[in-house]
């Protein structure tokens, strides 16, 4: 497939935010249950204000893909069949749900509500945080189901697929919370450092899967099946136009095996050797720029990964244009 | 319940391309219109077309066949396309089951391109939607035209009939019957798409002609050369000579 | 004729889609056969030292044309050919000097012979049908060889782009339309 910058940036920016999300949830769950200490108001109203301009960032790169974007409020309609439809509902509901929770941190709503049994002080925050964390799930197995449904495209068709989005989303996520705690000056740095590294080992495990799966099957028709002229010796010798068409811009890359060798390199670098060695490194120097430069290589490393994702992804038509004359 | 279709036969198919045009000129002009085209005289043309011919080459010289294979929407009877699309704006008629898109709900975001294995969708670069064969809808639905013109253009336009159209769902239709006794095929079969266009495979067709017809005395070809007798002896066409 | 030099017939045939329609500038016809290659068959191919969609050489005792080949098994071993007219000039036909049909398309003409190689008949006998006066092309006898490393990647011959006629002027900007005739005293234009 020919990838789609649009959809590189989609995926990437608003996997950072629904990461950074969990982040800011996950610390708040570990400082109710007194297990790192309590944050102010302040660290979560940004965090969730960081979260949703990354999530408004994807939503505006998404506008970029569609080609009549003033009717995208269309898109809401179809969620009984259509993932991507399902994505344009679960998208804003995060959105939504993460705004109220900086909401409610800004605002200092924080007063419980009422306890359960005597030891779970409940308010608001953690009420519409939980909503905000089923969202932001719901979201990830969206966006990464409108890939991982298209049964044709066998690299994608795949249950990796989801896995890949969810934890590289968070991997990512965890160390913009890690620089931004380290931005911040608090104590939280070490705690989502150590979750960004094992979101990013989690990561690591099924990207590699994914490689090792996508090198590793033969598609299930082929030319033969395709025409369905069942000769052992079928070539194409025209495609019925010479000047490219829609079928031959849109389904192939059209990039040289070593520059897609060299992308799955760089970003088996970016994406997970080098942010992990930062993050070991911060811990070693107490460093306070090192988590954001693990996050920045990451996140740069996470544009080349969706890039070779797509190359990756080998469509079915592409089988009746492979020559011309 | 009906199914629209078109049966195409690769054993007469001369792949003289007037299907291609004829089909272009109809829906560019009509409801499905316009079919833009990009840098119609400079350097690699390209424009949206519904349907196009290839050309395949089987097996080696001399026992080689060309085979020009047209392909445009199969009108799947499960069509993969619709049910991903966001908008509602790909659906398949309920009356007779062409898979049509709606442009006025299409936001251009090509996911029911990626959806379809046989690649029959296009995206319109300049109106940015999406479009694909109608089946000439506007035609096969116009009850002011006579019945036999209510067929897609570019069964019309076939000059040598290797397009049949009709309901496939009705076993006595010639399309039915076509694939009932000539050996119709769908393409790519594996997905369970179940394409409604078919394919009648080549056969094979043996000249009748007789030894003698060949060696005959008089034949043109040799005109130049002296007439000389086979070694067989006189055949009725020498006595015609 | 050498036979044993220039040992392959090259023949032309009209592509199908074009056959009742010569204007292969159209806009529709010519994004199906933009370009032509000329088809050769693989073991000829091998022969020669060239692949699926190199750049090679077509060469008669007259002149040479570069072009790209394509491998077919349709085609008899001894023999080579192409779509005919789908190449062009640069310029020509109202297209752009960039056009496909110049830059990879190619015509056969320019090693097909005008005139028959002299003999008793005469020294300046057309190379047509005596009968019809239809031009031959039939029985033009060629090599094959790949092109160098270095060469263009257009075919040969290629010539200067021809000016457009009068009417075939590429479209103003809707800014000019504001000082549309400030320039005719300048050009000459007589009112």
């Amino acid at each position: 497939m020919h990838p789609a910058f649009s959809v590189i940036f989609l995926t990437t920016l608003i996997g950072v935010g629904q990461g950074l999300f969990l982040a800011l949830y996950t610390g708040q769950l570990y400082a109710l249950a007194n297990l790192l200490p309590a944050q102010s108001s302040n660290f979560y109203a940004v965090g969730s204000m960081v979260s949703l301009v990354l999530l408004f960032a994807g939503l505006i790169a998404s506008f970029f893909h569609l080609g009549h974007p003033e009717r995208a409020w269309r898109a809401a309609t179809q969620w009984r069949t259509s993932w991507l439809s399902r994505e344009v509902l679960a998208l804003p509901a995060a959105m939504g749900l993460i705004f109220l929770y900086g909401t409610v941190h800004f605002f200092g709503l924080t007063k419980p509500l009422f306890v359960i049994s005597g030891t779970l002080p409940v308010d608001f925050s953690l009420i519409i945080g939980g909503l905000g964390t089923l969202a932001v799930f719901g979201l990830f197995l969206c966006t990464a189901m409108i890939y991982a449904s298209l049964r044709f495209i066998k690299a994608w068709y795949s249950p990796l697929t989801v896995a890949n989005f969810l934890f590289l989303g968070i991997a990512s996520g965890f160390m913009l919370a890690s620089a931004f705690s380290a931005y911040q000056g608090n104590s939280l740095v070490g705690f989502y450092g150590t979750w960004a590294v094992i979101a990013t080992l989690f990561g690591l495990l099924t990207r590699v899967a994914t490689l090792y799966r996508n090198s590793h099957f033969r598609c299930k028709v082929d030319l033969k099946s395709a025409v369905g002229v069942h000769h052992s010796q079928l070539e194409q010798k025209a495609q019925g136009f010479m000047g490219g068409s829609f079928n031959t811009r849109e389904f192939f890359h059209g990039k040289s095996q070593g520059l897609l060798n060299l992308i799955r390199y760089a970003f088996l670098l970016m994406v997970f050797a080098v942010p992990v060695i930062l993050i070991l490194l911060a811990y070693a120097l107490e460093s306070e720029t090192l988590p954001l430069l693990a996050f920045g290589i990451q996140y740069l490393g996470l544009i080349l990964e969706r890039y070779h994702f797509f190359t990756e992804a080998q469509h079915p038509q592409n089988l009746y244009y492979q020559s011309m004359a | 319940m009906t199914q629209l279709a078109l049966v195409i036969d690769l054993n007469v198919c001369v792949g003289c391309h007037a299907c291609v045009t004829s089909c272009k000129e109809w829906n560019t002009s009509g409801w499905a219109g316009p079919l833009t085209d990009q840098r119609p005289y400079d350097a690699d043309p390209t424009g949206v077309f519904f349907n196009r011919v290839q050309t395949y080459e089987a097996g080696v010289f001399p026992n080689t066949e060309t085979y020009h294979f047209p392909k445009s929407c199969l009108h799947c009877e499960d069509p993969p396309c619709v049910p991903v699309c966001p908008t509602g704006a790909s659906y398949k008629r309920e009356d007779n089951g062409v898979v049509l898109v709606d442009y006025d709900k299409c936001i251009g975001c090509k996911y029911c391109s990626w959806a379809c294995p046989y690649g029959a969708r296009e995206f319109d670069e300049q109106q940015k939607v999406m479009k694909k064969c109608t089946l000439c809808i506007d035609r096969i639905t116009d009850m002011s035209l006579p019945e036999s013109e209510r067929k897609p253009a570019c069964v019309l336009a076939c000059p040598t009939r290797a397009r049949i159209y009709g309901d496939i769902h009705d076993p006595d239709s010639e399309v039915s019957v076509a694939i009932r006794e000539q050996g119709g095929y769908p393409l790519q079969p594996e997905w369970g798409t179940k394409p409604s266009n078919h394919y009648l495979p080549r056969r094979k067709t043996r000249i009748q002609i007789h030894e003698d017809e060949l060696v005959r005395v008089d034949n043109p070809l040799k005109k130049e050369a002296l007439p000389t007798l086979p070694e067989a002896g006189e055949t009725l066409d020498d006595v015609a000579w | 004729m050498d036979t044993q030099t220039y040992p392959l017939n090259a023949l032309t045939q009209r592509p199908m889609a074009m056959y009742h329609s010569w204007d292969s500038q159209n806009a529709w016809l010519r994004q199906i056969h933009t370009h032509n290659y000329l088809f050769v068959n693989p073991r000829t191919a091998e022969a020669n030292g060239f692949g699926d969609g190199d750049w090679i050489w077509i060469e008669s005792p007259i002149n040479k044309v570069r072009c790209m080949a394509r491998f077919s098994e349709a085609v008899e071993p001894g023999t080579v050919w192409t779509w005919n007219a789908i190449g062009k000039a640069a310029g020509s036909w109202g297209l752009s000097p960039k056009a496909n049909e110049s830059q990879k398309g190619f015509l056969l003409n320019h090693v097909i012979s005008e005139e028959l190689p002299p003999c008793e008949a005469g020294e300046h006998m057309s190379n047509s049908d005596p009968v019809t006066g239809q031009a031959a092309w039939f029985d033009v006898r060629v090599r094959i060889y790949p092109a160098e490393a270095g060469e263009p990647e257009v075919t040969s011959p290629q010539f200067k782009p021809q000016k457009r006629v009068p009417g075939q002027d590429p479209k103003r900007g809707k800014w000019q339309a504001f000082v549309a005739g400030a320039f005719r005293k300048k050009a000459k234009i007589q009112e």
